[in-house]
């Protein structure tokens, strides 16, 4: 009779509630602190998480997950074991050390083609940088906001050493990381924590806009025609505080800037075409072999702004606009697709959460702009 | 539904390798209560990687764009 498998030394768990109407599925938000993700659980996994804890034969939890889900034993024993199997390749496994990568020093100053400056929320920075993807990724979110300052308040490097961006903030490095495209979403992200003073709790991958008093938040993964939705909620009167990540503030819990550029791929220009007219006349970027633009923010500060709800964004080519609510607990699912992080704290995870589910959240399904952007301004009202 | 959302160790911070009593006494309420619903849907795991990579729209790596790296 094998026994159930012993847990991991230690582990945070999380309740996912039921949304406050009572649909959707109670789960479970698992996560160890040597193992920087969150496991989200279904109610039945949970069930089997919660019977870890007691220990004992796995026939017995099988049987107890039997009768509790009114299911055959021999069905129960198979999705216990299953189960079982999963997790023990990554949440009931070993802890494995982390590799740590070498420290380089800095390179010298003359090494560094690039250089500008920007004035975000009236700070000055200054970037400098030295691998041309990274400043190909760079250079066109920044343009609109380029101002030349004798004295920056902060100061960037970015070079590129064994296959890894690093960035850099004076003499401390910021990040490592193998792709560019987070290289620069990490920088962005820090130059907008530092132009407001802010701290991160969560950063989603998502855009925000803002009526001026509230915002909603529009979770997608790539692809997912969120810019495409963005640019018109922009030309409707929303402001944009983002396109492509919304850090949510630890202090205030509200929703801050990042006043970049939009990169809008060739696939959204001919749906932004009667929005924007200016928008064949901008420069075509050639961003890892596909066609992109920048559309540039208007020459106004978004304020931050508590969000109001979430909505997660689908375009699907001849589909009618739909706008389902979600539980939180399929909020949550969906998210992960999304993208998000969270400092890999207890606290910070526990406070996100709490912050999460207390949003309603949507799942737009849209294909036709006209339709959709006054669906959204319906959830602002 | 039916049970009480609260049984876990968010109101009651504990390592799991240390439950208090009235932990063990949540998950033992959890275990017997938690199953009784309608409709039966198998156990699943999301594993949300808490990364910042995963906050920015993506491209290929500079090992990929270098056809393996090293």
């Amino acid at each position: 009779m094998s026994l159930l498998p012993p847990l991991p030394a230690s582990t945070w768990d999380f309740s996912i509630n039921p949304s406050p109407a009572g649909s959707g599925e109670p789960g479970l938000v698992v996560s160890r602190p040597d193992f920087p993700g969150l496991f989200i659980l279904n109610s039945s996994a949970r069930f089997i998480w919660a019977g870890l804890h007691l220990g004992g034969p796995q026939n017995f939890l099988a049987e107890r997950f039997a009768e509790n889900f009114g299911i055959p034993f021999s069905q129960a024993s198979s999705d216990v074991a299953s189960t079982l199997d999963a997790w023990s390749q990554n949440l009931l496994a070993p802890s494995r050390a982390t590799q740590s990568v070498a420290f380089p020093p800095l390179p010298s100053q003359s090494s560094f083609s690039f250089s500008c400056g920007c004035d975000v929320n009236f700070k000055h920075f200054q970037l400098l940088a030295s691998d041309a993807d990274f400043i190909h990724e760079i250079q066109p979110r920044l343009a609109h906001l380029a101002a030349s300052s004798s004295t920056p308040d902060f100061t960037f490097h970015v070079f590129r050493q064994q296959d890894l961006f690093w960035v850099f903030r004076g003499e401390a490095s910021l990040c490592a990381e193998p792709l560019v495209s987070t290289a620069r979403s990490i920088l962005l992200e820090e130059i907008a924590r530092l132009a407001y003073d802010a701290d991160w709790l969560a950063i989603l991958h998502a855009a925000a806009c803002s009526n001026g008093r509230q915002c909603v938040i529009l979770p997608a993964p790539t692809n997912s025609g969120k810019s495409t939705l963005t640019a018109a909620l922009m030309h409707s009167g929303l402001q944009i505080l983002s396109d492509d990540s919304a850090p949510l503030d630890r202090r205030s819990r509200q929703i801050f800037p990042l006043p970049f550029a939009l990169m809008l791929r060739s696939g959204s220009w001919p749906l932004l075409d009667p929005f924007f007219p200016e928008l064949s006349t901008l420069p075509i970027h050639t961003r890892f072999g596909d066609p992109v633009r920048f559309l540039p923010p208007p020459a106004i500060h978004p304020q931050p702004a508590p969000a109001k709800c979430l909505c997660f964004v689908q375009f699907e080519p001849g589909a009618p606009v739909r706008l389902q609510p979600l539980s939180p607990f399929d909020s949550l699912c969906a998210l992960q697709k999304s993208g998000f992080w969270v400092p890999h704290t207890r606290d910070s995870i526990a406070a996100f959460l709490a912050w999460y589910q207390s949003l309603p959240a949507y799942q737009l399904t849209y294909s036709d702009l006209s339709q959709a952007v006054p669906l959204v301004h319906s959830l602002l009202a | 539904m039916p049970y009480n959302t609260d049984m876990d160790n968010q109101a009651n911070p504990q390592p799991s390798a240390s439950p208090s009593p009235s932990d063990e006494q949540n998950r033992r309420e959890l275990v017997t209560k938690l199953g009784k619903f309608a409709v039966y849907a198998a156990p699943f795991t999301v594993l949300a990687l808490n990364s910042k990579a995963a906050t920015s729209s993506g491209g290929p790596s500079s090992l990929a764009k270098r056809g393996g790296g090293r």
